[in-house]
């Protein structure tokens, strides 16, 4: 009765992890060294030059015991396994005006937690990490241009205005939970999720839709349709502009769409897949035209298929997938730079890292070929930008467990793949745990 | 589930996971489905119960090392003992606790719609309404009146007063009066907070 029930399986992942380290901090500790492989210390030779490890000051402790080049991409243990970094969102408005954010997951600390926000930028040359003020586990994120850039976790908002993130306060509202954000320009942006617990109105348990509008100065609550007397939640947004804007979400068994014309959420139908009522498309995107794509996956027991959907002006239209039916299958994000060239990333499906391509109005799997010793990482890609044709990124993190002979524990380390117009390749981050750094100098 | 034959006893996998932790996990698996549907029946809410079920096994994990195998010791016992203090704490704060999340580094992790349905499911919503019904006939006729009025039609407690014909002070009292007989009638059938 309980055997489909997602979180107690991801709960179940979760605590092995912890015991994994627990089994390997009795034994003796070791340095944990981020090697490269020569393939891909060439191809990114030039842009990332320095060495990195997980969590600094844990890792700094140990002995080396293993020379950085040979051998499976990460070595020695212990790793604590949420130790590391993992991307969730990038956006960007130009080729060089790309950030990436996430998590650095750590040892608890008192009133920090145990989830700190990443951000990085991408100047056109190299990535490297941005200063903020303290924030959680950046969950969703969005550019109205240059000087506009939003950041998201827990219930923080942070603004990026051109030379520095600030906080922006949003209204107190019990059991905010933010899921998306989006920007159409400097005094029009979205943030939607919904809000739980008992403080609802009467006849209420579950939770509420739950959107806040930023007018320039300030965010306000813009009351959203609520469909169901339990559960409600919204999401993702997408703001064109300021009387264009898409949200979509899910109620108990149904999946929830409104479009803001300026006034008023108006209802939008969303499409029913037969048998999985409470399964729909859960991400948006823009085709950089105006034109809108809505993704996400079943996930019905067992298996799942991954949903495509494109707006054709007065509907949703299914679009078929590429991907074959998986235990955990659905693109997460989606982008484009123009009608013909859209991309969606997600969960680790058939391929191991679900990157799809938008041709002549058919999505097309991609596989992206890594060296065999990066590929033993399970890899997860949550968010996507298309700048131009042959210019897009993707971002998100893998997850090496017992990678090599020893009994090492699983890491987490950052994934940022770029697109050039012909191929996908890892690029990493100076300073930070990452596929695509270079090894550190052995003694 | 009893072990089979090969199998470990629950107690043996508990005393066990203090030097192999991983043991850790076959006690989980075992235990997390009817520990879930223990949550969702007392709190009827599936969110809640997957946090409260996280942070019980979280804590479950962090103490598993004052777990003693005794001739009488039951580790299902011992988690259910972690599990009700859970339940009492949240019905205090309305919210799980972190803390043993937070120290192992476990995530916090939400619900998707249809996990939600599932758990939902496992509450076995008219068994409670049964159990409801039946406690809310044994209570006095004014009792009654005033709790249908006041809970399920959910009237603020002027409306009360005026159709039960007494003052707010006194449909106040006899709700609360009501409620509180009814929490001690539903506790065997339903299960209580503490």
């Amino acid at each position: 009765m309980t055997d489909d029930i997602e979180f107690l399986k991801t709960l179940g992942d979760d605590l092995r992890a912890v015991a994994a380290t627990s089994s390997a901090r009795s034994h003796r500790p070791r340095t944990v060294v981020v090697a490269m492989p020569l393939a891909i210390s060439v191809l990114v030779a030039g842009i990332v030059v320095a060495a990195t490890h997980v969590d600094q000051g844990r890792a700094r402790s140990g002995p080396a015991s293993h020379p950085a080049t040979t051998g499976p991409f990460v070595r020695g243990g212990p790793v604590p396994p949420q130790y590391g970094y993992r991307l969730t969102s990038v956006v960007g408005s130009s080729p060089l005006d790309v950030w990436a954010f996430g998590a650095h997951q750590h040892k608890f600390q008192p009133g920090r937690g145990s989830m700190s926000g990443v951000i990085l930028r991408f100047d056109g040359s190299r990535w490297a990490t941005v200063p903020h003020p303290r924030i959680g586990e950046i969950r969703a994120a969005a550019s109205g241009g240059p000087d506009d850039v939003w950041a998201v976790g827990d219930r923080r908002v942070l603004h990026w205005d051109g030379s520095s993130w600030q906080r922006t306060p949003v209204p107190r509202v019990p059991g905010l939970e933010i899921s998306s954000i989006s920007a159409s320009g400097p005094s029009d942006a979205w943030l939607v999720g919904s809000r739980h617990g008992a403080r609802l109105p009467a006849n209420s348990i579950g939770s509420h839709t739950l959107a806040m509008h930023w007018d320039g100065g300030r965010w306000s609550v813009v009351p959203t349709p609520n469909v169901d007397h339990r559960y409600n939640g919204l999401s993702s947004v997408l703001a064109l502009s300021p009387s264009d804007v898409w949200t979509i979400g899910a109620a108990v068994r149904k999946r929830i769409g409104f479009h803001w014309t300026g006034s008023g959420w108006q209802s939008v139908p969303m499409p029913s897949i037969p048998h999985h009522t409470s399964s729909g498309p859960s991400a948006l995107g823009t085709d950089g035209a105006g034109g809108i794509w809505a993704v996400g996956a079943t996930n019905g027991p067992g298996y799942g298929d991954s949903l495509y959907f494109k707006w054709d002006g007065t509907r949703w239209v299914r679009v078929p997938s590429p991907h074959a039916l998986t235990q955990t299958p659905g693109p997460s994000a989606v982008s484009g730079s123009d009608p013909d060239h859209i991309w969606a990333v997600g969960n680790p499906c058939c391929d191991r890292y679900l990157l799809a391509h938008l041709v002549d109005g058919t999505w097309r799997n991609v596989r992206l070929t890594l060296p065999a010793r990066v590929r033993q990482f399970e890899a997860e890609l949550g968010g996507v930008v298309t700048v131009s044709a042959n210019d897009a990124w993707a971002v998100g993190y893998a997850y090496g467990q017992n990678a090599g002979k020893s009994a090492t524990a699983p890491a987490l380390a950052a994934l940022i793949l770029h697109w050039d117009g012909q191929q996908w390749r890892p690029v990493g981050v100076p300073g930070l745990f990452s596929i695509g750094s270079v090894p550190r100098p052995t003694k | 589930m009893k072990p089979g034959p090969v199998e470990h006893t629950d107690e043996q996998l508990l005393a066990g996971s203090v030097a192999d932790p991983l043991l850790f996990s076959v006690f989980y698996e075992r235990c997390a489905g009817p520990m879930l549907a223990f949550f969702a029946r007392r709190t009827f809410d599936p969110d809640l119960a997957a946090d409260l079920t996280a942070e019980t096994f979280a804590q479950a994990f962090a103490s598993r090392t004052r777990f003693r195998i005794r001739a009488d010791s039951s580790a299902e016992a011992w988690l259910y003992t972690i599990a009700r203090r859970q339940l009492s704490r949240a019905r205090r704060k309305a919210q799980a606790e972190t803390r043993a999340r937070d120290r192992l580094g476990v995530p916090i992790r939400p619900l998707n719609a249809s996990d939600y349905d599932r758990i939902e499911a496992l509450i076995d919503f008219e068994a409670v309404g049964r159990a409801v019904a039946g406690a809310l006939s044994k209570l006095s006729t004014e009792q009654q009146e005033a709790v249908t009025l006041r809970v399920v039609e959910g009237r603020p407690y002027a409306d009360v007063a005026r159709l039960i014909g007494c003052s707010e002070l006194a449909a106040r009292a006899r709700v609360s009066r009501g409620l509180s007989r009814l929490a001690g009638l539903l506790e065997p059938t339903v299960g209580s907070w503490s």
